[in-house]
């Protein structure tokens, strides 16, 4: 039998960056294919090219063994490849039912939607606008659009990047069905023990080209890791143990949207990680404590001050911050590293005088950051957009650390960022706390919290369904906490192993 | 008395119609992801070309179709300029008014040896001549044309599948991208309705004055981009909000100046635009790509 999808010496280069070079591999009918690589590896490029979006410079990409014109979503389509993209082709005014059907003749759509629905167990609104739904629902929905269009090649994008425990279960039923129908799955996925789990085979990319690619039976985790890597990978981080100083940042009371009365110390040397599925009040946190929203009620106190929102500028300016949304938030894209080297201190000494900007000491100072933090490729002169997301989080993590701020917002501050960045950013966050940096990690990966955080406080329904110093963590609780499943959180806030006061869940109501 | 209100209502019908037409046109334009100020030269280019044909031919209704073509020529220029061409869509728009206006002007003069207005002609023939104003309007083949295109354009956008792909194109042209449909030629497409509902807007302005006089659109399609933004991008919400400022302007015209200054009246609909943009009387969203140009190969994700 034909393969479904095989390459053949693929190459693509955006201007000086080679994205793949030469790849070839084969992914066959009935196949859950799993693609991994690192951050810039070429895995978001190779399936881009798979989809028609982007063009290769040279090579064929056949589709049941017949070479397949690329360059066109439409020809790939009418082969029978389906993409649900790292960040979801969607219309977000439209509901998912528009976005479903949106380029096809919508005849009898319902009752075909219903009937795939039922049958994979997919259940999403349809008639929302899918702006207005969950990361999960709007999946299901990219996937139930793949699956309305009969697509026999269904490209999955880190699709459990955005997805709980629970949810990754379900996805995994789901692709092990569709596998079973006969149709071939491609899963690009940096999380390796979910790779060990659901491929039948691995393709690894590095630097745009392929180092392997076998089946799952033929290779470990371990070995894995070193082939993405390309030798040993890094140590993990350490984490010791270290008295905490003086408070730095505390919050009381502090409700905004889903959020309630959030209570939250963090003390000098001491990292607090708040965990949770997404969406239940993680987002209100930072937007509050950053002064984009106005709390409804609570306070927020900051080296002994309280922070008005009226003066939520000063603070901002004060403290580090690696923000959730690193494209929007964190750079801006179409300007060089100098430039967003300096973006939050500008009008600041020593890369200003007089009002005149000190272009010198703004290269300078970006070129430093490129060094230490081992952004690739090193060339500051451009703009942010043309590095990959795990190269702009090293920048940011750089940009912000460099600072040496008091407090430190970090929020999902590994997303998305492979695992060489991963334990670096990791290394570095450890090593700030060392120097007395109070740091409130925002992170649903609990692996994550678990390696650097003194204390962990779990979020649910904006409530804290969980919290524990380091030492009591009872993984079992904090993953039912999770999932609105823990009955109380009160053993875990009275008995408070760590030091400080720390926070505290809302028990005592009002 | 009720002669008097019918005779208002009349007239703030008759006001409205042109506003109507170009904002429904921007709408098309600007669902699509293209900002389409270009919409006073179409109107004014609209409106030489119906009165060109119309004297040239003797016939008001070929007259019409000629109103609508010179409006989507304007319109294809910049759709072919914005979209492949990727040029600022404002500026694009502001030369094209410009260039609608010394084109216009240099018509005249070469057609009609006139600096300032074109031969008279008739316009469209009545449907029978009642003598009530409300009715003489309803009995008006171009009125008919005008209210079954705002209910027509209101159902093309939100009830065909042009429609939706339109309004894809200019909230997610990415996934209308990834269905297999092609973003550039929707875009396209919505430009060109903007042309020809321009178009007939400018029509509809000449056949009313029976001449083209120079610069006649006056900053018609400057306040019938207000209206389409009053309302919210929507067929329907715009004709409404036109009716709105043709409401002011006809009070304008038949107040007495004394109680109201005029010019306040006269600003009132870009006040009413400023309040719905800044969000007071609920908020208006554009289309969430409006102004950029689409690449397949942006962003690498």
């Amino acid at each position: 039998m034909n393969p479904a999808v095989e390459f053949v010496e693929v190459t693509k280069r955006f201007g000086p960056v080679t994205a793949n070079e030469q790849v070839g591999f084969a992914a066959h009918p009935g196949e859950i294919h799993a693609l991994v690589g690192e951050n810039g590896a070429g895995k978001s490029t190779l399936m881009g090219i798979l989809a028609g979006f982007v063009q290769p410079d040279s090579g064929i990409v056949r589709i049941d063994g017949v070479p397949a014109p690329v360059g066109s979503p439409r020809a790939m389509l009418g082969r029978g490849v389906g993409i649900c993209a790292q960040h979801f082709h969607q219309v977000p005014t439209l509901t998912g039912y528009e976005n479903i059907v949106l380029g096809t003749m919508a005849v009898g759509g319902r009752k075909q939607l219903g009937a795939l629905m039922k049958r994979y167990g997919l259940d999403v609104p349809l008639d929302v606008p899918v702006e207005r739904l969950s990361l999960g629902e709007q999946e299901r929905i990219e996937i139930l659009k793949l699956l309305y269009r009969d697509a026999r090649i269904l490209i999955l994008d880190e699709p459990t990047a955005v997805l709980a425990a629970s949810e990754v279960r379900s996805l995994f039923q789901i692709l092990r069905r569709l596998a079973e129908e006969g149709r071939a799955i491609l899963f690009v996925s940096h999380k390796l023990p979910e790779v060990m789990e659901i491929a039948d085979r691995i393709t690894v990319l590095r630097a745009g080209r392929v180092v392997t690619s076998r089946k799952k039976t033929e290779v470990t985790e371990d070995e894995l890791v070193r082939l993405i890597v390309g030798g040993a990978p890094p140590p993990p981080a350490r984490w010791s143990a270290r008295v905490p100083g003086r408070p730095v940042l505390e919050t009381r009371g502090l409700s905004l949207g889903r959020l309630a009365k959030f209570d939250v110390q963090v003390r000098e040397g001491q990292i607090v990680g708040v965990g949770g599925v997404e969406g239940n009040g993680q987002q209100e946190l930072t937007h509050a404590l950053l002064g984009y929203r106005t709390p409804e009620a609570g306070t927020i106190q900051y080296l002994g001050q309280s922070v008005r929102p009226w003066k939520s500028h000063r603070f901002r300016q004060s403290i580090g911050v690696i923000p959730e949304d690193r494209q929007r938030e964190g750079l801006v894209l179409g300007r060089s590293l100098v430039e967003n080297g300096v973006l939050g201190r500008h009008e600041r000494a020593p890369f200003t005088q007089g009002g005149i900007l000190r272009w010198g000491r703004m290269r300078e100072h970006a070129e430093s950051i490129v060094d230490v933090y081992q952004v690739r490729p090193d060339a500051i002169g451009l703009p942010a957009v043309a590095f990959s997301g795990g190269n702009q989080q090293r920048f940011i993590a750089g940009r912000e650390l460099t600072k040496k701020p008091p407090f430190l917002l970090a929020v999902h501050p590994t997303r998305g960022v492979d695992l060489k960045a991963t334990q670096f950013l990791h290394g570095r966050l450890l090593e700030e706390r060392t120097n007395g940096a109070a740091i409130l990690l925002v992170s649903a990966d609990l692996q994550e919290l678990q390696t650097l955080a003194d204390r962990v406080l779990i979020l649910y329904r904006g409530q804290v369904a969980y919290s524990a110093s380091r030492e009591e963590i009872d993984p079992e609780r904090m993953q039912r906490a999770l999932l609105g499943l823990a009955g109380t959180s009160k053993e875990g806030t009275a008995k408070g192993g760590a030091p400080s006061n720390g926070p505290s869940s809302r028990g005592g109501g009002r | 008395m009720i002669e008097l209100a019918l005779g208002m209502i009349a007239q703030v019908l008759r006001i409205s119609v042109p506003y109507a037409l170009a904002a429904i046109g921007g709408a098309f334009s600007e669902r699509g992801g293209v900002i389409n100020i270009a919409l006073e030269g179409i109107l004014l280019t609209g409106a030489f070309g119906a009165a060109a044909v119309t004297i040239a031919t003797g016939n008001p209704w070929l007259g019409v179709i000629g109103g609508m073509l010179a409006g989507a020529l304007l319109a294809s220029i910049h759709g072919l300029v914005t979209i492949w061409g990727r040029a600022d869509q404002i500026l694009s728009g502001l030369a094209l008014n410009l260039l609608a206006l010394g084109a216009t002007r240099g018509g005249l003069k070469i057609l009609y040896d006139s600096a300032s207005n074109s031969d008279r002609f008739e316009g469209v023939p009545a449907l029978g001549r009642p003598d009530s104003a409300l009715l003489s309007l309803l009995g008006q083949p171009l009125f008919l044309v005008a209210v079954a295109v705002t209910f027509g354009a209101h159902a093309l956008l939100f009830r065909t599948r042009f429609g939706l792909a339109l309004r894809a194109a200019g909230d997610g042209p990415r996934a209308l991208d990834g269905t297999g449909l092609s973003v550039n030629l929707h875009r396209f497409g919505g430009v060109l309705l903007s042309g020809f509902f321009g178009g007939l807007a400018g029509t509809w302005l000449v056949m009313e004055q029976h001449s083209f006089t120079d610069g006649m659109s006056n900053g018609r399609g400057y306040i019938a981009l207000a209206a389409m933004i009053v309302g919210k991008w929507r067929p329907l919400g715009a004709a409404l909000a036109c009716l709105l400022f043709g409401a002011a302007e006809t009070l304008q015209i038949r107040v007495d100046s004394d109680v109201v200054p005029t010019q306040l009246l006269q600003a009132l609909p870009y006040i009413v635009t400023l309040v719905v943009l800044a969000g007071w009387i609920g908020r208006a969203h554009p289309p969430l790509h409006l102004g950029e140009p689409y690449e397949r190969e942006k962003g690498r994700s």
